[in-house]
């Protein structure tokens, strides 16, 4: 072939100008980016060998992560394969950040016609108190048709319990917006939601399902106010995983936390009584805290059972 | 006298020897009664002196000759507790099996067995031993002797504590040496190990006699029977009346063509596919509530694993105030009451069932879960079935339905309300506010229709106009419009099959094991 000569010159310096920081290149080994395996001693192909070993190795590690959760949470393949997100919300929420108006979101209600079913497995021996707060606040924005059943592998159910989530008549079952189908049942890992068979998987914890009923209550909750939504998260995750399943040491941080933070606000996220609220106060209750709660928890704990919607709970505690 | 049942090999020299005790036997047996307390003398040896004589045989032929002051125990009462008592039981022959100087056999009552031995020693002879072990499996015997406790448990029979030795056994009932099927192969589960028998539908139901002694077979029909007795319970506790309703009716009741001609003297009849007139007759006759248990005949010539010619409908018919929804109400506490009573009462027996015919155990919600047909058919579509509104439900989407309410529900019961007017019978009412519905339903259970029921229309003049509207000739119908013609309360009601909802309960795959005898369009023998 003939010869051409290259169009660049190679080898010479390039400046880079100065006004960035600096970043390595990436493409060039460095001995700080693969968990202190230097591979620039060795020669080219073993170099590929040992990284492609450690790449296997994190690999495996994910792997065994992901088994041990599906089996905790006895997923199947065939779910996760077709699961789409719950919500075609997920997919608008980029867009709808900058949306003020809740009314331009869509809720999960206007995507389908007729009745909105929602089925919660709640266990009878660990009742989520901020399901029967968050059922009070949905009652006041849609006709809910509540309905409470004992699943036939418990018996002895308190019937307290039964008549916690009651509303509607199943006579005028097609005139309701919203249907909640509370069954009793053992759940190992917490309460399970289930709308959907076909397009999810269970959507499991207490603080998940809050999330969801809580975007039917407010759609825009979690996308209005991005600061706000993230605080609220926080405090989420912190009540499922550092109360609901935390240990002693957790438990008592948390409550400590919480507690300077109601020292200066009524309540927990903003200056209004929101589903944070709710949730924390459940999680409070099923790790045993309310009692051994400090002054300002104490108070904060008050003002939720004073408001009309912790009237049902109340008669559970 | 001579036992039918005596069977042994073709040797000559078996059958010559067996020949010569027989005859002994036949004299001794006279004398039988006299014989029980009876000194042994000296060792038994094959052809001498018998120290057994008396103690085994063939018994002559029940006749209620005399009554014997004996108690026979049930093999369940056989527990360590009786350990050392002499004990008589009467049982099956389950299986038996000599060696040498002794025989192990094992003895079977309805669900309970036991083990059972004869050993050579002072009162028991080598020819008692060979008696026993010769007898035809199935044959019904007496036994007497020491309940013993066991060292080790025998995980073979159901009385794992405790065996029987016995000292005496009689023949009551032999059964015939070659037997079409064996019990054992026909407790077996279907397609576990390839090696081992297992009996098919047809030689079970052709000898169903054989069949029926297995334990499922025991336990599926004891719990049938309970279905039956929890459906009487709650409703008599209702205050239903129990009716009965003739089988012999004139013409098609309800306008269907699936009915038994049958010639009635010098014309004809027709076998009843549905007690639906006579209850409604009863409702109109001011009995208000009431439901009967009887037998129902469909000419459909379906083989399908869910259908037979004849079985039991156990069908209600009550009258309400204003709202077919009180009916509903009724007939579901009435299934959570069945469902439940199956659960806390015949857990035994479902346990029993699930060894051999392995299935999920039946889940139910109580309250039973109840959706409109619209939102099944959402369901349906979501999962990707195309169909319409008012569209019937295809057997598949049944199913399909079925397994959509149990993912989300976990629920295998489940009540469909508001089906669409089109599919349903003439005398359904529609539904008030949109004439596309109707205020009828239908109970699935593990995604099979067990139940179809509606509020039927009690005005003779819309009766007739909707009947029109089906195209039915009102003269075939006269009676049934007839009926309503002198004031009658609104009603709804429904009816189930005995079989089909005991078969479904334990997930069973075949209506026949549910059926005692079935009859489907290939059978009515036996």
């Amino acid at each position: 072939m003939y010869h051409v000569k290259p169009y660049y010159e190679s080898g010479g310096k390039v400046d880079f100008p100065n006004i960035m920081y600096a970043v390595r290149h990436y493409h060039e080994p460095s001995p700080s980016n693969v968990q202190g395996h230097d591979f620039s001693s060795l020669d080219p192909v073993s170099a590929l060998e040992a990284r492609q070993e450690s790449i296997l190795a994190r690999l495996g590690q994910l792997q065994q992560t992901l088994t041990r959760l599906k089996a905790q949470y006895a997923v199947t393949t065939t779910t996760t394969v077709t699961a789409a997100p719950p919500q075609k919300q997920a997919a608008s929420a980029s867009f709808s950040v900058r949306q003020t108006s809740i009314a331009a979101l869509k809720s999960p209600l206007a995507s389908s016609s007729g009745i909105h079913d929602m089925v919660i497995n709640a266990d009878p021996n660990a009742p989520p108190l901020s399901l029967f707060v968050l059922f009070e606040m949905l009652k006041q924005r849609y006709s809910v048709l509540a309905t409470s059943y004992v699943h036939s592998s418990v018996s002895d159910v308190n019937p307290r319990l039964t008549e916690m989530v009651v509303c509607g008549s199943q006579t005028a079952r097609g005139n309701h917006q919203v249907a909640l189908s509370l069954v009793w049942k053992k759940v190992e890992n917490g309460p399970e939601l289930m709308v959907s068979p076909a397009k999810q998987s269970v959507i499991t914890g207490e603080v998940n399902i809050a999330r969801y009923i809580n975007r039917l209550i407010s759609p825009g909750f979690d996308t209005t106010d991005i600061v706000k939504a993230t605080t609220a998260d926080e405090w989420l995750d912190m009540a499922d995983l550092q109360l609901i399943n935390g240990n002693s040491k957790q438990r008592n941080a948390t409550t400590k936390s919480l507690n300077t933070k109601l020292k200066k606000s009524d309540w927990v996220v903003g200056d209004e009584f929101s589903l944070v609220d709710a949730v924390l106060f459940s999680a409070l209750a099923q790790s045993d805290q309310i009692s051994s709660a400090p002054e300002n928890v104490q108070k904060w704990m008050k003002r939720c059972t004073a408001l009309p919607v912790f009237a049902s709970v109340m008669t559970l505690l | 006298m001579e036992g039918t049942g005596e069977v042994e090999g073709a040797m000559s020299k078996k059958a010559l020897k067996k020949q010569q005790k027989e005859a002994e036997k036949a004299a001794k047996k006279a004398m039988y009664k006299k014989q029980e307390g009876k000194e042994n003398e000296g060792e038994g040896e094959d052809n001498g002196k018998d120290v057994s004589e008396g103690f085994y045989g063939v018994m002559p032929l029940i006749q209620s000759k005399e009554r014997l002051d004996r108690r026979v125990l049930a093999l369940k009462e056989l527990t360590p507790d009786l350990a050392d008592k002499k004990v008589w039981v009467r049982a099956r022959l389950q299986t038996s099996r000599s060696k040498g100087k002794q025989c192990f056999f094992v003895l079977r009552q309805q669900k309970w067995t036991v083990q059972a031995i004869v050993s050579v020693g002072e009162t028991v002879s080598k020819q008692m031993i060979k008696f026993v072990a010769g007898v035809n499996k199935e044959s019904i015997i007496d036994v007497e002797g020491y309940v013993r406790t066991v060292p080790k448990k025998i995980e073979s029979c159901t009385q794992q504590d405790v065996e029987l030795h016995a000292e005496q056994v009689w023949i009551v009932s032999s059964a015939s040496p070659r037997l079409p099927l064996l019990v054992e192969d026909a407790s077996r589960p279907e397609g576990t190990d390839d090696s081992l028998a297992t009996v098919s539908q047809d030689t079970r139901l052709d000898n169903r006699v054989i069949d029926l002694r297995t334990t499922t077979n025991q336990a599926i029909f004891r719990l049938e029977a309970g279905v039956c007795k929890l459906f009487r319970e709650i409703l008599d506790d209702q205050g239903f009346v129990e009716i009965h309703t003739p089988k012999i009716i004139s013409g098609a009741s309800e306008g269907g063509a699936n009915v038994f001609e049958v010639t009635y003297f010098k014309t004809k009849a027709y076998l009843a596919q549905s007690p639906q007139l006579y209850k409604q007759m009863c409702i109109s006759a001011d009995f208000e509530k009431v439901y009967t248990i009887g037998g129902v005949f469909r000419a459909e010539d379906s083989n399908t694993h869910r259908h037979l010619t004849e079985f039991v409908g156990a069908d209600i018919e009550m009258c309400f105030n204003y709202h077919y929804h009180e009916v509903i109400d009724v007939l579901d506490q009435l299934f959570v009451y069945i469902f439940k009573g199956l659960r806390d009462r015949y857990s035994e027996e479902i346990t029993t069932v699930g060894r051999q015919y392995p299935a999920e155990p039946f889940k139910f919600l109580e309250p039973s879960l109840r959706l409109e047909y619209k939102e099944g058919v959402a369901m349906l579509r979501e999962a990707g079935v195309e169909m319409g509104d008012d569209e019937d439900l295809s057997t598949p989407n049944e199913k399909l339905l079925g397994r959509l309410v149990r993912a989300k529900y976990d629920t295998d019961f489940f009540i469909l309300d508001k089906f669409p007017l089109a599919v349903r019978p003439f005398y359904t009412m529609p539904d008030p506010f949109d004439k596309k519905w109707s205020n009828s339903y239908d109970f699935f259970m593990r995604g099979e229709e067990i139940m179809s029921g509606a509020q039927r229309i009690h005005d003779p003049e819309f009766l007739a106009e909707r009947a029109t509207h089906h195209k039915i000739d009102l003269k075939s119908i006269e009676s049934y419009i007839d009926a309503f013609k002198y004031g009658a309360p609104p009603h709804a009601g429904g009816g189930i099959g005995l079989e089909r909802v005991t078969m479904l309960y334990l997930g069973l795959n075949n209506i026949r094991k549910s059926s005692l005898f079935p009859r489907d369009p290939k059978r009515i023998t036996p």
